[in-house]
């Protein structure tokens, strides 16, 4: 009785429901904790159909909440960039609460922590899968909020001052987007994407227009941890407990992202060549930036929040560039890099909570990993996928990259980020090395028991897999990008002829 | 069927790998294992072998697989005599280095490791010779260096080992980059990856305006890897790996990868000048680095290594020649050195492994103790030194030759080859030096002794030694000669002829030969004296100490970098209002010319909607917003904002805009009792210094308040200036609001238009805007009861101290303290019934707002908050324990997971009706009897999901804010 | 008139933007709630309609843009909760680090 548009508010509906039904069972744990996982792999099954769906159709689905008709209800539109973004949301999101289940933290035996993960699934993939500005914006509240309490109540002590600084910030963002949003309506009278995208490509430009760009931007920024909106990520990052945390820096960030293609291929195309520009400027401080940052750090966990403000740099660069391979090696980036950096995060998490002091800081883990070989193992692979060394998922980003750089002709872009790319080389060894090799510090021994290994195990072996057998992220990034060239086929689905 | 070649190896490793497994460790001694897996490199020789004679007939081995078809890329072999030349030296040493390693560790039953990263290893070197495009090449190459890396550390806990490793895989790695870009620009230029593409493509490379660029980056990948000066320095600093390791990867196999790649690439990029340059003088460098600091090692592994350099530094100078000779001597050197420079390592390691010192201060007078090893070393160093009849000459000589060529300018010519000569010379000495040192004279050091290793491991450098004068002397079978051509041609591009004749009558080569000889023999004699110069002129010629002060700068940066992660919140929002300010700013500025636009209407009818109300409010909000500033007790500014807030509701009701005015004030007030529940909950001494610094100076300098006013202020004018525009185009057209107007009654039979918005033309963002707000409730609850519990945090509010603090600061009336009603006493009857009343009041107010919530300002939220509010006066009246006694039923969390579920629910049933999900439904369409302007919706379903949602998240704010450790029923 | 309400929204945001700059928790976060209310005041601006009358489907003059109200509705809901769960962290903070200082909450370097 429902046509397969339906698929397109499954992966939203379904972690809600679960969240709520969770909460109903707080005082049961385990019924909890499995419901919990139950409900985002069935939530990950039918994002995989829709991408499958939208893949095979051809052309964006589109579910007009309500049964308004667009613009006037709210339109949530699966195209494949949206397929594609869900897909890994929720697969990095099904292994993180696979950590948690095996994690010793306290935090996950409060009642509310399962319920909690399942509306931070929620809130990134339904802004991810929204068309209506304004419901972007409510959806990333959940998000933040979401985020904010998990991080807020983590074990780690300094969890609340972070969560109160990135929670600050991102009420700044709102406020920015809310800026943005109005601006856009009192220019344009819709908020929903498609509508306006058609408008601002037809209609005169709107006095409002470049500011509600601005503070978009700015507001994407600030989600994505983009050099100098980034204060808040390293802290949030480390502080948070392990299994949020490798979602916070590996697909949640990955939310800025998505808006900056959204802007620039849909929303801004006129204007996209001045957003590209900063775009790759922005990407490069960060490269840089983010690379010395994670060589200068003390703490593990630390070092690869840092990391992700070098990684994101790169897929920016990518976004700027703006020519259909490197937005398909931007895509491709930003998928690899969710996989490889949640799987990096649980290791480090890992190792912490080996520790007899549960801590991420050096000068606590050094040597710890000497007895853990299994992790070790897992470590170094995901540290060469990092520094995008084969036959690892992250040499074909890489690869991609600076091929796509090659061909769109940003050589003194690819001058600096090839330097600064020698970075991750350094950081990932240089902590592989002490947690591995060197001898532990006095006092310093390892636990018996921790947490469970086998979250991160999977990821790393989906690291291999995307690896060696590369084409189907390859083909779907292509076809990706290659919609993206054509705004038109996004405004039809929605609005209709 | 070559690629089984790999395959076997490969399997071999994993085997290795499994002996990891106690249960199977057990089974086998490591020497056995070892014996066991040296087949599968004898295989993979065998194999190659087998194919050289239709290599020699010229008929190359391709295979191709489609790795990224929809990209075009492909991975795959190609494989020619210059690859079955490579091939075979590494399958060949490489058999003996597995035997050899058995017995080196012979009884350590953890060497399963290294001999999985040596044969792993030999996969990746066999897989760059054989690759078929640089695509395939690049993988490999990237797997030696990761390998040599974990070889080098194999010793982990060794502080040497791990930086040595370190260094090493940093500058292979960083080559690695640049080759990456490297052979990506080169397949962008000739539009392929693969050898066939590139190699027939060198006239459109030579020709393009990118051939300097792609020199340079694939040179710095070949010279990184191949030990060239300036990074040559990784090198010896490689010689804390193993032995084995060091007789395999830094002398016969990784290092030659580099020369393997020039030598390939060499008919595509090479016989220009640059090229030409290039590579002699790096190579020319190279070798004579290499073999002056030979001569100063003590360290036979160090001597050794640097020979390597400088036998390297030799070959990349061949290349760069573009004459025929000069790929002879390529291709009889790498043979050459490969098998003399093995046997050498694995002699070094046999007398570190029986004496169990490598320092030729210590050694001596070893030849009488161990024979084998030393006649074995004595040939290979014979080679070594380049002197007749041995294979070394041969390279030497044409190396000469090569110099003494009559295409170069003559100055360059001349330089060539004395310094040929010259590094021959030393390489002379070192030769002697190592083989006297160490097996001749009188033995140095007492407590060394030694004595004969087992056959099989004498034995391993035994054969490439001997092979190294028997290929000289006796002519092998012709396969071995066309091989040799073969190989040659491929890395010239043209026909080169190879002979093993050892002299060509009297020629110039042979009298510079003779010269180096006699020079190198001098050196010998005089080593001492020499060697003490040496380190009086140049104690230390390394490039170490560079890349120290390199990884220094980069450290300083790092340090710098995350110092502006400072911990200050203010500064962080500051730096990004500051940034945001610039980005809005410059794009306004540089790409809109604001002020050139005419607007619908000059200015609105604002005037004629009640102006003097309008100026009221405007003038309440910023006399509130002021007054919260000035203000210098904090509960003074908190009332001043909830007068803010009412004002701000006037100003809604002007619009006018009832259902936000109503929302509005509403909460205001809640938002008013959480701020101050929880302002109780601050320790009067840390509000105070807070205040104090609130009220003089702000507590901050002058200048950073000055910053602060600028970027607030500039912030706020671009703020006022969107609003102008967007007030001052009003009216304008609303591609949607007339929709809303036009279908409110009929589609979902509401009057009021902005309800019908929030329940159903937008619903999805109400449903989730109340999941955020319980959820803020939820949060709470956690992080006060939950969190607080974990980490022992004292909320003092229960603190006697406190309640006089408060009633000083004349909250005495205030809300209440929690556990008890009002001031800890038994509320007045009076209160007591009001309280009583107000519930079930509220609980009909709010009922009529969700069921008429769609015909009238107000809806589920706004009664939600309504009855959490009366629920808060209990608390005040009754205190906590009481009120919970007499709700039973008051379950926040399961009220808002029941609000939840209850509006999914809601909007999927809607689904089935509409077919669309949160479509409107009315249930009750047909039914006569109930009251008018009521009907039992969708809608009206929603509203009783999030009244329940928002009661709960109330409750728990009001809750856990106001009574510390409060927990839930 | 319309120059004053926009100036007034101006001004508010900046006042807000002042006030959460400041170092003492609790008016930093009165500078974040009047922030919230200049945005919303500013989201009203953005109304297409003067409006004589509410946004009701029995208006007979010009009516106020409903949209936009909507919007608001929304966005005070959820500011509420955001303003809600800050006072809880600040009081752990207060807790944990003894402080109501912003400057003081900076554990977190490097």
């Amino acid at each position: 009785m429902f046509s397969s548009n339906v698929l397109v508010v499954l992966p939203i509906l379904i972690p809600l429901t679960g969240a709520a039904v969770a909460i109903l069972l707080r005082k049961r744990r385990g019924w909890q904790a499995g419901w919990t996982l139950a409900t985002m792999i069935a939530s990950m099954v039918f994002s995989f159909l829709l991408l499958a769906a939208v893949w095979r159709g051809g052309e964006p689905l589109v579910f007009q909440s309500g049964g308004w008709p667009a613009p006037f209800g709210i339109s949530l539109v699966a195209d494949m960039l949206s397929a594609v973004f869900v897909v890994m949301t929720q697969l990095v999101m099904v292994t993180g609460i696979l950590y948690a289940v095996g994690s010793k933290d306290k935090v996950v035996t409060y009642p509310t922590f399962y319920p909690l993960f399942l509306t931070l699934a929620t809130g990134l993939t339904g802004a991810m899968l929204t068309g209506d500005l304004f419901n972007m914006y409510v959806f990333a509240e959940l998000l933040v909020i979401s985020g904010t309490i998990l991080t807020a109540i983590s074990d780690d002590r300094f969890g609340t001052e972070a969560a109160y600084k990135y929670f600050y910030i991102s009420l700044l963002a709102s406020f920015f987007m809310l800026l943005a949003i109005g601006s856009l309506y009192a220019g344009y009278g819709t908020l929903n994407m498609a509508s306006l995208a058609a408008n601002i490509a037809t209609k005169e430009v709107s006095p409002l227009l470049w500011p509600a760009i601005g503070f978009l931007m700015a507001t994407f920024m600030i989600k994505s941890a983009v050099f100098p909106f980034h204060f808040w990520q390293p802290d949030f990052h480390t502080a948070a407990p392990t299994a949020v945390s490798a979602m916070l820096s590996s697909v949640v960030v990955k939310l800025g992202v998505y808006g900056f293609l959204r802007m620039t291929t849909l929303l801004f195309v006129a204007q996209a060549p001045t957003i590209r520009a900063i775009l790759i400027v922005l990407g490069i401080i960060g490269v840089i930036f983010g690379g010395l940052s994670a060589l200068g750090t003390h703490n593990v966990k630390r070092m690869l929040a840092y990391s992700t403000l070098a990684q994101v740099g790169f897929i920016l660069i990518g976004v700027g560039w703006g020519t259909a391979l490197s937005i398909t090696a931007a895509i491709i980036f930003a998928f690899n890099h969710s996989i490889i950096k949640a799987a990096m995060l649980m290791l480090a998490g890992y190792v912490a909570s080996r520790a007899s002091v549960k801590s991420a800081a050096f000068d606590i883990v050094t040597g710890v990993g000497r007895p853990l070989p299994a992790a070790g193992f897992l470590f170094f692979l995901g540290s060469l996928a990092l520094a995008g060394i084969p036959p690892t998922n992250g040499f074909v980003s890489k690869m991609l990259f600076f091929d796509s750089g090659i061909r769109a002709e940003g050589y003194g872009a690819l001058l600096l980020v090839g330097l600064a790319s020698i970075f991750t080389l350094m950081y990932t060894v240089r902590a592989f090395q002490r947690i591995w090799w060197q001898k532990p510090a006095e006092g310093i021994s390892t636990k018996g028991s921790g947490d469970r290994l086998l979250a991160p195990a999977i990821l790393v072996t989906l690291i291999m897999v995307l690896g060696i057998w590369a084409q189907p992220l390859v083909a779907a990034a292509q076809w990706t990008s290659a919609w993206l060239g054509d705004p038109a086929l996004y405004i039809q689905a929605v609005l209709g002829g | 069927m070559l690629i089984v070649s790999l395959l076997v190896i490969f399997a071999a490793a994993l085997i290795a790998a499994l002996f990891g497994l106690p249960a199977l460790n057990r089974r086998l001694s490591i020497t056995r294992l070892s014996w066991l897996l040296a087949g599968a490199p004898l295989v993979a020789f065998i194999l190659l072998a087998s194919r050289v004679p239709q290599a020699n007939a010229g008929n190359v081995y391709t295979w191709q697989w489609e790795w990224l078809p929809s990209l075009g890329l492909s991975l795959g072999f190609y494989i020619d005599d210059l690859s079955l030349f490579f091939g075979l030296l590494i399958t060949f040493i490489g058999t003996l280095v597995v035997v050899y390693t058995g017995q080196y560790f012979k009884g350590d039953q953890g060497t399963w490791r290294f001999l999985t990263y040596l044969l792993l290893f030999m996969v990746s070197m066999l897989g760059i010779v054989m690759a078929g495009d640089v695509l395939t090449l690049f993988i490999f190459w990237e797997g030696t260096s990761i390998l040599s890396f974990l070889l080098v550390a194999y010793k982990t806990s060794s502080k040497s080992a791990r930086s040595g490793a370190f260094r090493a895989l940093l500058i292979t790695g960083g080559g690695g980059i640049a080759l990456l870009v490297g052979v990506l620009f080169l397949s962008y230029v000739v539009g392929g990856t693969d050898y066939a593409t590139i190699l027939n493509s060198g006239d459109v490379l030579r020709s393009s305006e990118f051939y300097t660029v792609i020199l340079i980056l694939i040179a710095l990948g070949a010279f990184t890897k191949s030990a060239q000066f300036p990074f040559h320095f990784w090198l010896p600093g490689a010689m804390s790996a193993p032995t084995p390791a060091s007789a395999y990867l830094h002398s016969a196999t990784m290092v030659k990868a580099g020369i393997y790649l020039l030598a390939r690439l060499n008919p595509a990029l090479g016989f220009t000048e640059s090229w030409f340059w290039l590579l002699t003088i790096t190579g020319g460098i190279t070798m004579l680095t290499g073999a002056y600091q030979g001569l100063k090692q003590n360290d036979q592994k160090a001597l050794l290594a640097y020979s390597t350099i400088s036998q390297l530094g030799v070959l990349v100078m061949l290349i760069g020649q573009d004459i025929a000779i000069a790929y002879k001597a390529l291709v009889v050197g790498i043979l050459a050195h490969a098998l003399y420079k093995s046997a050498l390592f694995l002699m070094a390691g046999i007398v570190d492994h029986e004496t169990g010192t490598r320092d030729m201060r210590r050694l001596g007078g070893l030849a009488k103790v161990m024979p084998f090893t030393f006649v074995a070393g004595f040939l290979a160093a014979l080679s070594m030194a380049g002197l007749p009849p041995m294979f070394g000459f041969l390279a030497k000589e044409t190396l000469l030759a090569t110099a003494v060529h009559p295409t170069l300018p003559p100055i360059a010519a001349e330089l060539i080859r004395w310094s040929a000569v010259l590094a021959g010379a030393l390489m002379l000495a070192q030769a002697g030096f190592l083989i006297y040192e160490t097996f001749l004279g009188k033995p140095k050091d007492p407590d060394v002794h030694g004595h004969e290793a087992p056959v099989p491991m004498w034995l391993a450098p035994a054969i490439p030694a001997a092979l190294s004068i028997i290929l000289a002397i006796i002519p092998g079978p012709k396969e071995e000669a066309e091989l040799l051509s073969g190989a040659a041609q491929a890395a010239y591009g043209e026909t080169v002829k190879v002979s093993f004749v050892l002299f060509h009558g009297l020629t110039v080569e042979l009298l510079l030969s003779i010269v180096a000889i006699s020079l190198g023999i001098l050196i010998f004699v005089f080593r001492h004296r020499v060697r003490a110069w040496q380190n009086r002129v140049l104690p230390n010629l390394s490039l170490n100490d560079v890349y120290r002060w390199m990884l220094q700068a980069i450290d300083r940066g790092a340090e710098w970098a995350t110092r502006l992660q400072q911990g200050k919140l203010r500064i962080y929002l500051m730096t990004m209002i500051a940034a945001t300010v610039l980005l809005v700013a410059g794009l306004v500025i540089t790409q809109a010319p604001l002020f050139s636009y005419q607007f619908s209407s000059a200015d609105s009818q604002l005037n004629s909607s009640l102006p003097l109300l309008r100026l009221l409010s405007l003038g309440v909000i910023l006399g509130a917003a002021a007054a919260t500033v000035v203000l210098k007790r904090d509960f003074s500014a908190i009332l001043a904002l909830g007068a803010l807030g009412l004002a701000v509701a006037l100003l809604y009701v002007l619009e006018p805009a009832p259902d936000v005015a109503l929302v509005q004030i509403v909460v205001d007030i809640l938002s008013l009792v959480i701020l101050v529940l929880a302002l109780i909950r601050l320790p009067r001494s840390q509000r105070r210094k807070a205040q104090d610094l609130t009220s003089d100076s702000r507590g901050s300098s002058r200048t950073a308040l000055i910053w602060n006013g600028i970027i607030a202020g500039t912030l706020g004018l671009l703020v006022a200036a969107i609003t102008l525009f967007a007030l001052l185009n009003r009216p304008r057209e609303s591609l949607v609001s007339p929709y809303y107007a036009n279908n409110a009654k009929i589609e979902t039979g509401a009057t009021d238009i902005v309800g019908a918005i929030v329940v159903d033309f937008r619903a999805l963002d109400t449903l989730i805007e109340i999941v955020v707000f319980s959820l803020a409730g939820l949060g709470i609850y956690t992080l006060l009861y939950h969190a607080a519990r974990k980490h022992g945090d004292q909320t003092p509010a229960e603190d006697a101290r406190e309640r006089q603090g408060l009633a000083q600061e004349g909250l005495a009336q205030g809300p209440p303290l929690p556990t008890r009603g009002v001031g800890g006493a038994r509320a007045s009857p009076f209160i007591r019934v009001t309280a009583f009343v107000a519930l079930p009041l509220s609980m009909i107010l709010a009922a009529t707002h969700i069921m008429y919530g769609h015909d009238q300002p107000g809806d589920g939220f706004t009664a939600g908050v309504i009855i959490s509010l009366s629920v808060g006066l209990w608390y005040i009246v009754f205190g906590y324990e009481e009120t919970r006694r007499r709700l039973p039923w008051l379950k926040a969390s399961n009220f808002i997971g029941a609000g939840i579920l209850l509006a999914v629910l809601t909007g999927v049933t809607a689904a089935f009706v509409t077919g669309s999900i949160l479509g409107n439904v009315d249930f009750t369409e047909s039914w006569a009897y109930m009251p008018s302007g009521f009907h039992i919706s969708t809608s009206f379903l929603i509203e009783i999901a999030i009244c329940l949602a928002v009661l709960g998240g109330a409750i728990h704010m009001l809750n856990t804010l106001g009574h510390p450790g409060e927990v839930e029923a | 008139m319309t120059l004053l309400v926009a100036l007034t929204v101006g001004l508010l945001f900046a006042i807000g933007i002042f006030q959460m700059l400041q170092r003492n928790v609790i008016r930093s976060l009165i500078g974040l709630m009047i922030l919230a209310n200049a945005v919303n005041l500013f989201l009203l601006s953005t109304g297409a309609y003067e409006g004589l009358e509410a946004a009701y489907t029995t208006a007979d003059q010009p009516s106020s843009d409903p949209l936009p109200q909507a919007l608001i509705l929304t966005a005070i809901v959820i500011s509420m909760g955001g303003t809600a769960f800050i006072l809880a962290m600040l009081i752990i903070i207060s807790a944990r680090y003894k402080t109501a200082d912003m400057d003081e909450v900076d554990r977190l370097k490097k």
